[in-house]
């Protein structure tokens, strides 16, 4: 009876230790792409690092259940898009109100070309906020395309064939295109 | 701009402000996971313990009180305040999984079903959890009329009466109108992202 608790014990240790060394691990390795994610569903902080924690949860909550049936990466950005999806639910109002909020980017400071590097973040406040107005199907598989997976791990993700991808990748290309490039003719 | 390289290149690198070290977020992940827990526990616990304590008071007042109509008043609190317990234990807790590592339709459908059982308890309220309660102290309040012998009801009769229908009243308004409305828009808000992905599927 003892041996078998402490086997018991023994392997609840073992278990919450593959958990944890997982979950630090995938933070790690992803961690700044579930941030860009988070952004680009909440935009502003706190809300942007309320939704990545919530993603963080979701993350650690479904360690133990991974079962390798697909790859770590696409199972890893469906649980972050799902929960995204669902907290957008959530916080509908508080998110419409900030979508019309510009967003600001800290500005780097080895950049030596000041006018170049105004251009490159104004560029990123234009994409940033094009992507976070794209319907939801749009938006993840554009995301998933700019986190540099490939056709076959963002059919695995969203559900839709590799030519559809192909297809709706054009179209949003091109949308992000004139949205960026028509905003900047027209801040000039 | 920019072909999809570029774009590529200025989306990865976005400079990120405040990131949180892993080890730190997993304090904060595991801190978060403990206190949904213990906040579902306590609530429960509490919910158990202000229920049984219904029960003991009504069910002394009643084993205590001779009068029968009193009495029975009595003993339908204390009833219905049990049965509000078990009511909670069976149903209450009953939560649909949704697994966010399923596909998006997948996962917000079982996200909708799990509206739809909060929804559903949330409508019930009246039966289960006033009613029973309610019933009670209606007919305490009518013996309590009666002791004082036939004669017309003076306002005070009706002060008690009017002080719990108010309370039950603001607490069917409160899980009925505003927490169902709550949990409506935001399903309805899911089910519209579900349409927006069939859509787009069958489209293409």
């Amino acid at each position: 009876m003892m041996v078998g608790e402490a086997t018991l014990e023994t392997r609840e240790l073992i278990r919450d230790a593959s958990q944890r060394e997982a979950f630090l691990r995938l933070i790690g390795q992803y961690g700044p792409a579930l941030t860009r994610l988070a952004g680009a569903y909440a935009g502003q902080n706190p809300e942007r690092e309320d939704l990545f924690q919530e993603i963080a949860v979701a993350i650690w909550q479904a360690v133990p259940k991974f079962r390798g049936e697909s790859s770590e990466r696409t199972w890893l950005y469906r649980i972050a898009h799902n929960v995204a999806v669902s907290s957008m639910a959530k916080v509908h109002r508080r998110h419409q109100i900030e979508e019309g909020m510009p967003e600001r980017f800290d500005r780097v400071s080895s950049a030596s070309d000041a006018e170049q590097e105004a251009l490159r973040v104004e560029r990123l406040r234009l994409l940033s906020e094009s992507i976070r107005s794209l319907p939801v199907p749009d938006r993840e598989v554009i995301l998933l395309h700019l986190e540099g997976l490939s056709y076959a791990e963002i059919e695995e993700v969203s559900g839709l064939s590799q030519s559809a991808i192909a297809a709706r990748l054009t179209r949003i290309r091109e949308k992000l295109r004139q949205k960026i490039g028509g905003r900047e003719a027209g801040g000039r | 701009m920019n072909s999809g390289d570029e774009l590529r290149e200025l989306w990865c690198a976005q400079p990120l402000r405040e990131q949180t070290k892993a080890e730190d977020l997993l304090v904060l992940v595991q801190r978060r996971t403990h206190s949904f827990d213990r906040m579902i526990a306590v609530r429960n616990l509490a919910e158990c313990l202000a229920g049984g304590l219904v029960v003991l008071f009504f069910g002394w007042l009643g084993w205590r009180t001779q009068e029968t109509l009193m009495r029975t008043g009595y003993f339908v609190v204390a009833a219905g305040a049990a049965w509000i317990i078990y009511y909670l234990v069976r149903y209450g807790n009953a939560r649909v999984s949704a697994d966010p590592s399923q596909s998006l339709t997948d996962y917000t459908r079982a996200l909708v079903e799990r509206y739809d059982h909060q929804i559903r308890l949330l409508k019930m309220v009246k039966y289960w959890y006033l009613l029973p309660i309610y019933t009670g102290l209606l007919i305490t309040s009518v013996a309590l009329f009666l002791e004082h012998g036939w004669r017309i009801p003076a306002w005070r009769d009706f002060a008690m009466p009017a002080l719990y229908t108010a309370f039950f009243a603001a607490v069917w308004w409160l899980n009925e109108v505003y927490s169902v409305g709550r949990l409506r828009k935001q399903r309805a808000r899911l089910l519209s992202m579900i349409e927006d992905c069939k859509l787009t599927r069958s489209g293409e």
